[in-house]
């Protein structure tokens, strides 16, 4: 029964996103383009910053600039393939304003289910493969070997992030529905999560501590990092997932709490 | 006159409409300052310098660029695309007022609103933080900031009418928006001072309109001798290609969506 | 016997915050908002059955929507309970969910760049309906409504009535037992209001769903609802037929007298018709009289105005 209800999810996805495309090539294709170079100029000026302070200072935080890349690429990574999926949340607030929403209540399938993930473009997930090569060629670039139990452990981070991504992307929708605010409220949250595209180290202990075990944006760069450079020992990721199951269940409770006063739009 | 200042009046309002909102924006802001702080202390905080800069200098850079980002930076014409798009531009284009003295009220309040926030959190942030910073004492140079903190509030107005203006032509306006956004975010000098970049790249993005918004206002406030006038030259030009386009557009207006 | 919907003392507040005027209004909102409570909804209770057309009408703001939005599902009770098809509609289980459908005057489901067709077909996955009973299904909408040359058409080309016969097929494709429709002529022209109002009786006589409707056009009523509950001010003042409203709120008939030079009408009290009548046909000219009963929209409208 599970399997049937993951499978109808995930159909329904694929024609989604297949249809976004389609609807996208009866407008404007040039958008997407426009799109595309500004995240690629945005990477590269990110590297760029990097290059200029390390190009001076040898170590940062006890990491070596091709350390410090590579944990620029693995941020950049993560963070793009959450936002790729999730970007039903950009268009959130004017789906309540026009009543959309209120389809989504009434559909069998999970409302947060269409609130996130139904606007993903198919153009943004071309993008996945540059990004993914930037991490390997970054990771070959820092020394370090490129074995099979340090892309395991990557990626159960990944995964294990990528919950916790979703289950602060709820938070955020409860916040929406409530008082209508979520532009703000999801650039707030990306101006948090870029703290994790440096080491956190940066941000001293109690930095790094909030951004470990309260916000664990640390996973997103910083803990795969480490699993890579042999820093950190595995068996601590049992202790994220539990965090992750933990945020996740919270997120959905916060939901439903949200939505007992959801006043819809009048007719 | 008094209209205006009506104008004036009602952007705060609408500003205050949405509490969470500004409460948001105002914490964003913070960040903005937070994370280049966190950085350049790890990779100066120690001594020494990069090209140039101390960590002192570093942070009266920092401080500068977020007080100005306020000043200069503090908009509501990036609404205009939108309002083009949904036919809302009729209603103030209607109105017995100048429609460009319309936007730059809006901008004001935007800008006062901003500002008297800043006077809360800087003083915070300092006293967390305690960075070092310097402050000019040169009245000349006061001056000669001051006027150059005038001319980047007018380049980024026509700037942001201009862009606007685009929705005359399309539809699609967040894509350009986008772009636009991104470069500015990195050759205004909000990123990190434009001088540490080599000499060709410095070059070339002078001949943009980009950093006259933050990183020469802020060069000439710290006591550096740069010259006011390719400042006073963009200002005259884009105020004049803003003319031509918007007269363009405004013919092509179908005030459509109402 | 379950019936398909059951409420009981249906209530339903909202908070909505009290702007001052002003600047200083403004900044003194931002520090101490006033909050007003506001109730849309008050006490209402009703039973519905299987395959009945029921029509909530009233004056704009009088609750009906806030009270379909309760049956649905989307807004949760302040007070009172729910049961729609022996569910709790405010779960949305997925059981639930599959068997009712909602349409909304004025408001698009559809795929706007997308062909109609598409739409459908999405509705298909969504719902897991079998491949036979969807092309049945659709062939039987299509043909009732007529749009089977505009499925390949996208939505946004369409006219509003081709729209509007489009989303009752998306509405309707997967056979829910139970159709909402929240002022659906709304916007419409005559001839609009009219295709759709033969639709959905035909659509309730072949089969065996309900369907409840909100409307404030008297029109609507009149044609589809055998049954009417009238809402005013968040509570019900009326739950029958039809017919009977103007039996129980108008102590009055209309008498139409024609003559050559025009045509008078007289509003005479029930009791009274029958002398009045005879009193007037004593005018030699009188061509012919009409008995009538005060229309719909006069008995409504007393009504609204007197509660």
């Amino acid at each position: 029964m599970k399997l049937k209800v993951a499978k109808t999810y995930l159909r329904v996805w694929l024609k989604l996103t297949a249809q976004q495309f389609q609807s996208q090539v009866a407008n404007a294709r040039g958008a997407a383009l426009l799109f595309i170079f500004g995240k690629l100029f945005r990477l590269g000026t990110a590297f760029l910053m990097l290059y200029v302070i390390m190009g001076r200072a040898k170590l940062i935080v006890g990491y070596t600039m091709p350390q410090a890349i590579l944990i620029l690429a693995l941020f950049n990574f993560v963070s793009n393939i959450a936002q790729l999926f999730m970007r039903g949340i950009y268009m959130f607030r004017q789906k309540v304003v026009d009543g959309t929403f209120d389809f989504y209540l009434l559909n069998p399938l999970s409302e947060l289910f269409y609130s996130l993930f139904s606007a993903t473009d198919p153009m943004d997930t071309l993008l996945i493969f540059p990004y993914l090569g930037l991490v390997v060629w970054a990771w070959i670039n820092s020394g370090f070997p490129l074995i099979f139990s340090s892309v395991l452990f990557v990626l159960i981070v990944v995964v294990i992030a990528f919950v916790l991504i979703m289950s602060w992307h709820i938070i955020i929708l409860s916040v929406g529905i409530k008082y209508l605010e979520v532009d703000n409220t999801i650039m707030l949250y990306r101006d948090l999560e870029k703290m994790a595209a440096i080491p956190i180290e940066i941000y001293g202990k109690t930095g790094s501590a909030i951004l470990t075990y309260l916000f664990p944006f640390a996973l997103l760069a910083t803990i795969p990092a480490r699993l890579i450079f042999g820093l950190y020992n595995p068996w601590f990721l049992l202790g994220f997932v539990a965090l992750a199951i933990l945020y996740l269940k919270l997120s959905l409770f916060i939901w439903s709490r949200a939505l007992l006063s959801y006043s819809s739009t009048s007719s | 006159m008094k209209k205006y200042l009506s104008i004036f009046s009602i952007t705060l309002q609408e500003v205050f409409t949405y509490r969470l909102n500004m409460v948001m924006w105002r914490v964003r802001q913070i960040f903005v300052f937070l994370i280049p702080f966190f950085i350049w202390r790890a990779v100066l905080g120690g001594g020494g310098d990069i090209y140039g800069y101390s960590f002192a200098a570093i942070m009266t850079y920092l401080f500068g660029t977020t007080i100005l980002r306020s000043l200069v930076m503090g908009s509501r014409t990036i609404d205009l695309g939108w309002m083009i798009n949904t036919g809302a531009l009729t209603i103030p284009l209607m109105r017995p007022f100048n429609i460009f003295k319309f936007f730059f009220i809006r901008d004001l309040a935007d800008k006062l609103f901003n500002l008297s926030f800043m006077f809360i959190e800087l003083p915070l942030i300092y006293f967390v933080f305690h960075p070092p910073i310097f402050l000019q004492t040169n009245a000349f140079y006061l001056l000669c900031a001051m006027s150059s903190i005038l001319c980047a509030i007018f380049i980024f107005f026509y700037i942001n009418v201009i862009f606007g203006s685009l929705a005359f032509w399309t539809r699609d306006i967040w894509a350009p928006r986008f772009l636009l956004m991104v470069i500015m975010e990195f050759a205004t000098g909000a990123m990190f001072p434009l001088d540490m970049l080599p000499e060709m790249w410095q070059k070339i993005m002078l001949l943009t309109p980009f950093p006259y918004l933050l990183y020469v206002p802020l060069k000439i406030y710290l006591g550096q001798n740069i010259s006011l006038i390719p400042q006073f030259i963009w200002v005259i030009f884009l105020g004049l290609i803003t003319k031509i386009i918007w007269q363009k557009g405004l013919s092509r207006y179908e005030a459509e969506g109402r | 016997m379950t019936y398909t919907i059951l409420a009981n003392n249906l209530s339903k507040i909202y908070s909505v915050q009290k702007k001052r005027p002003g600047l200083s209004g403004s900044l003194q909102d931002l520090f101490s908002p006033i909050h007003e409570q506001k109730q849309a909804v008050k006490d209402v209770s009703f039973v519905i059955d299987e395959g009945e057309l029921v029509g909530f009408i009233g004056p704009n703001g009088a609750g009906k929507t806030t009270t379909l939005k309760m049956l649905s599902g989307l807004l949760y009770p302040s007070a009172g309970s729910v049961r729609v098809l022996g569910f709790d509609p405010w779960k949305r289980q997925y059981d639930f969910l599959r068997q009712i459908s909602l349409v909304m005057g004025q408001k698009n489901q559809l795929w706007w760049d997308l062909p109609a067709i598409e739409s459908f077909n999405l509705a298909r996955d969504i719902y897991d309906i079998p491949s036979s009973v969807y092309k049945k299904m659709l062939n039987q909408l299509v043909e009732m409504l007529d749009i089977g040359d505009v499925l390949n058409v996208q939505v946004r080309k369409l006219s509003l009535g081709q729209r509007m016969k489009a989303e009752l097929v998306a509405a309707l494709i997967h056979s829910p037992k139970i159709l909402f429709l929240d002022e659906p002529t709304i916007g419409l022209d005559v001839l609009m209001q009219q295709s759709m109002r033969s639709f959905l009786k035909e659509y309730n006589q072949n089969s065996t769903g309900s369907i409840v409707l909100t409307s404030h056009y008297m029109d609507d009523v009149k044609e589809l609802c055998k049954r009417v509950i009238i809402i005013d001010q968040g509570g019900i003042i009326y739950d029958g037929l039809l017919s009977d409203v103007i039996a129980k709120f108008s102590q009055h008939k209309i008498i139409e007298v024609i003559t050559s030079s025009g045509t008078t009408t007289h509003k005479v009290l029930r009791g009274k018709v029958a002398q009045k009548a005879a009193e007037l046909l004593k005018d030699p000219s009188v061509i012919d009289i009409n008995i009538k009963e005060v229309e719909i929209e006069d008995v409504i409208r007393q009504v609204f105005s007197n509660k």
